[in-house]
């Protein structure tokens, strides 16, 4: 609606934008604005028929049905609301910022505990303290060995395997037979 | 300010039942959440079924829209209207859907409705419905930018500032906006007849 109007029929000044148009129409416009767009217009056949449908659109607007709920949704509402939200969760995030903070770390019901990221941590570091507690009791005090003690296992590097005969005298231990 | 059309800035204030029942709410009364619900459900299922034409999708969005607010009501500040809040609730969940549905679309279409029927019905009132559908059908031709608009102006009557807080846009965006889907909608449906342009 930018052009300008008809020579001859036109009221002072170009014809407005649609944009004026529109708000002249919501009222939306200051007073010397609105009293200016409609001497244009009085005088401007096109903006008027402009002006005219931008009115009859608010009125087919204004004529549509009406759109009817019919059903209470608040009663059901309510209830879900009940069932799923007690009051305490509701006051999550109220109060001072301990309180806020402790909302954050406390999660509302034993149910979604279960499920939450805390649950989860703590049972990994708990595992983790068990199972260290169990190595920790494998693991006996190392005591130094005595002197003459005998590392039966050892033998088995010896130049003669265990229950073989002693290829020659002196070859094997001091029993002479091999281990 | 000059006009014919009265601003009808619906939500201009609650009443103090909504306030007394807005802050039980926000202490936690179900009961007093319930109430707010009675008396908003109406217009929100309304924009919602305009917006998604769809009766039984606008009915649980509905639903929805309101489980958020009650879930959301602790960050409500009473310096924005209840019910413009709850609109803005309804108009994300909106598009939301539209998403889901892919049928969001951010430029007009250019194909036009089907031409209606010219012939003038035996009766005025027949004739008034055509009209009637023909706007619905229009409307669902507009992108949802211009349907929203449209809507939350032409029916729901809000006024340029609780439009700017609905759609998170300045006011002067809301007035090239709205001139923008009249225009839209003025190219598909003629309000003087009902018919199509096209």
């Amino acid at each position: 609606m930018n052009s300008s109007c008809p020579t001859g029929s036109c009221a002072p000044g170009p014809c407005p934008p649609d944009e004026a148009l529109s708000a002249l129409v919501d009222a939306a416009l200051p007073s010397e604005a609105g009293a200016g767009l409609l001497a244009h217009c009085a005088g401007c056949p096109r903006c008027t028929r402009r002006l005219a449908e931008l009115r009859a659109l608010g009125d087919a607007f204004a004529a549509l049905p009406a759109i009817r709920l019919e059903v209470d949704l608040a009663a059901q509402l309510v209830d879900r609301l009940q069932a799923g939200a007690p009051a305490a969760a509701r006051k999550r995030g109220q109060g001072p910022w301990w309180v806020r903070w402790m909302d954050r770390i406390r999660p509302p019901t034993p149910w979604r505990f279960a499920f939450s990221p805390f649950a989860g941590s703590i049972a990994a570091v708990g595992l983790g303290l068990w199972l260290g507690g169990m190595l920790m009791e494998l693991e006996e005090p190392v005591s130094p060995p005595a002197a003459n003690t005998t590392l039966a296992a050892m033998s088995v590097f010896g130049s003669v395997p265990p229950g073989n005969l002693c290829p020659r005298a002196g070859a094997c231990g001091a029993s002479g037979n091999a281990r | 300010m000059i006009g014919e059309r009265p601003s009808s800035g619906a939500d201009a204030g609650a009443d103090t039942g909504e306030v007394r029942e807005l802050a039980r709410a926000r202490a936690g009364d179900v009961a007093a959440f319930g109430a707010l619900v009675r008396r908003h459900q109406e217009r929100v299922f309304r924009f919602l079924h305009r917006m998604l034409d769809a009766r039984e999708e606008a009915m649980e969005l509905t639903q929805d829209v309101f489980v958020k607010a009650w879930q959301a009501l602790p960050d409500w500040r009473p310096e924005a209207a209840f019910s413009t809040w709850l609109l803005q609730i309804a108009r994300n969940a909106a598009l939301d859907q539209l998403r889901r549905r892919q049928l969001v679309r951010f430029a007009p279409l250019e194909e036009g409705l089907e031409v209606a029927d010219d012939a003038p019905g035996p009766e005025a009132r027949y004739a008034s419905r055509q009209r009637q559908a023909q706007l619905e059908r229009a409307l669902q031709r507009l992108a949802a930018e211009h349907r929203e608009i449209l809507l939350l102006r032409e029916v729901e009557g809000l006024a340029y500032g609780e439009l700017a807080s609905v759609l998170g846009i300045a006011e002067g965006t809301v007035k090239s906006r709205l001139a923008r889907a009249r225009s839209a909608l003025l190219e598909h449906f003629d309000p003087h007849t009902g018919a199509s342009h096209e």
